[in-house]
């Protein structure tokens, strides 16, 4: 066998092996990745069982290789394949599952920022509030389903046992790590669409006109309660 | 709220000062996730950690957290697997540039990647791939240690592979393909024992004749493994699993090659089925005795 064989092969893992050792290789490749996907979604991995999730990651592992050797980045687009993948179809709720798994471990990973002390927030004079943007935690990740993700994931992390969950009811949740451990909170629509607003840039003032329309009845000295208390904020701009 | 708890690094304020960087020629093993808490609350007895450079990469988060920590207690070498030193392909820059700043800020005692390649058109293939040895390809291996020598402004040491087949364009042996990376170069070098036993069976030839060949006055640190014997049409193939103990030939290998060398930094090596820290402890402190006879003889 010679080197353009070898490198010809290795990266078509449909073509004719070169050597009668060649798969070892390929066999190496392909379980650094399916092993890489379950460290990042593990409770995808139990949803489908070992079997079935080393099938649906190899078929992944087989389109999408990594860009680089950091395998901390790889899988990024493992919850948008799995909402495709057809023998999945029976798990509706599997992609977003993976989706907050996703989150999770970008907050694990994200660089390190504190939360703003409260008293940051007293100092604020009332009427400036409406201009101010806001700077969230790095860490800071938000997920819209249409399935009980939250309750499913917290299921698998000793919260309540799943058979009190209604699969089917919709949830938002919020991945953050204000310090070394990330923590997972599910949070009412409005709050989501509200933060949501603020991180993509939009004035407190522009974002509560846009989210008081489609959410009524929303109370924006609770919501804003309620956001400091997340303690994800870590600036105040007006 | 669910969270998945993590309890706070405990602080050491008396512990403050940074351990010393050189790697004290003992055992250590590699550093799991897994047993970060209890390195740091039992403080056990151990030469030095290893990390593979490429899992604190990220940007922060617990990962670093107790790396800092850890890095307070021992010395830490810093091992590579996906700077591709072996492939046709420019070094990439970026991780280049990633593994400077992780050398920067853990001060590892040793720095070390391979003889093998891992990056392709297709993306990065999480393997250390074989290459022939050849005039092309040490001129190739030089430039590319040459560059990251000069990139990350120390010297690394460069470990031999484990072999599954070997390449018809090939026109030197393995232990003169190194010597020669060492004579232009001046990089050191990491002699991986299990690598060199998992060869020599599977390619059918003699880990002794190899340790007599290998320039064994550049190794700088040794690492022991365990590996897979599989079977295949017509017998066995050892491979390079690093998920199960040191094998009892491995030791044997460990003791011929140490008897020669003197005692050197011994890592063992475990990344699948990783076992409690105490058995991991156990097979270091194994090395340490070998160590020791080896210094009662001299």
């Amino acid at each position: 066998m010679r080197e353009e064989q070898f490198s010809a092969a290795i990266g078509d893992w449909s073509a004719e092996p070169p050597h009668p050792r060649f798969g070892i290789y390929r066999n190496n490749v392909a379980s650094a990745l399916i092993n890489a996907l379950r460290v990042r979604y593990p409770v995808t991995a139990q949803l489908v069982g070992n079997d079935f999730f080393a099938a649906m990651a190899g078929a992944y592992a087989d389109k999408e290789r990594p860009s680089s050797a950091v395998l901390i980045d790889y899988g990024n687009s493992f919850p948008v394949f799995i909402r495709a993948f057809a023998p999945a179809a029976s798990l509706p709720y599997l992609g977003d599952v993976a989706a907050l798994e996703s989150l999770w471990w970008h907050a694990y990973h994200a660089a390190d920022s504190s939360p703003l002390p409260p008293g940051e927030f007293a100092a604020v004079v009332p009427t400036a509030w409406e201009g101010m943007r806001f700077a969230f935690l790095p860490s800071l990740g938000l997920l819209s389903s249409r399935h009980a993700v939250g309750s499913i994931w917290q299921g698998h992390h000793g919260g309540p046992a799943l058979g009190s969950v209604d699969l089917t009811a919709p949830e938002c949740v919020l991945v953050a790590r204000p310090e070394m451990t990330v923590e997972l909170r599910i949070i009412d629509p409005a709050s989501h669409d509200l933060i949501a607003a603020l991180s993509g840039g939009a004035r407190l003032g522009d974002a509560v006109a846009t989210v008081s329309v489609r959410h009524a009845g929303f109370d924006l000295p609770a919501q804003l309660q309620g956001l400091i208390s997340l303690n994800i904020i870590t600036g105040l701009h007006p | 709220m669910g969270r998945v708890v993590l309890p706070p690094v405990p602080s050491h304020p008396y512990l403050s000062m940074t351990a010393s960087s050189t790697i004290p020629a003992e055992g250590g093993i590699g550093l799991k996730a897994e047993h970060y808490r209890k390195i740091l609350d039992t403080h056990p007895r151990l030469g030095f950690f290893e990390i593979h450079a490429e899992n604190y990469m990220g940007a922060g988060g617990p990962p670093h957290r107790y790396l800092s920590a850890i890095r307070e207690r021992y010395p830490i070498s810093l091992h590579g697997v996906g700077l591709s030193i072996g492939g046709p392909r420019p070094l990439d820059r970026d991780h280049l540039i990633r593994l400077r700043s992780l050398n920067a800020r853990y001060t590892p005692g040793l720095f070390s990647e391979h003889l093998a390649w891992s990056t392709h058109d297709t993306g990065y293939l999480s393997d250390l791939l074989a290459l022939p040895y050849t005039a092309a390809t040490l001129q190739r291996v030089c430039d590319h240690i040459d560059e990251t020598q000069a990139f990350i402004g120390r010297q690394m040491l460069l470990e031999n592979p484990s072999s599954y087949l070997t390449f018809e364009e090939s026109t030197y042996d393995e232990a003169s393909f190194i010597t020669e990376i060492v004579r232009r170069t001046g990089c050191g070098l990491l002699l991986d024992i299990n690598n060199v036993f998992v060869s020599a069976r599977n390619l059918g030839t003699s880990a002794m004749d190899y340790l007599a060949a290998y320039p064994l006055a550049h190794v700088q640190e040794i690492h022991l493994a365990g590996h897979d014997v599989v079977a295949e049409e017509g017998g066995t193939v050892l491979i390079d699993a690093h998920g199960s103990p040191v094998a009892e030939d491995v030791w044997g290998l460990y003791v011929a090659a140490i008897a020669r060398t003197g005692p050197l930094p011994t890592l063992i090596e475990r990344d699948n089925n990783v076992p409690p820290l105490l058995d991991l402890i156990a097979e270091a402190h194994r090395a340490d005795a070998v160590m020791a006879r080896v210094r009662a003889a001299a």
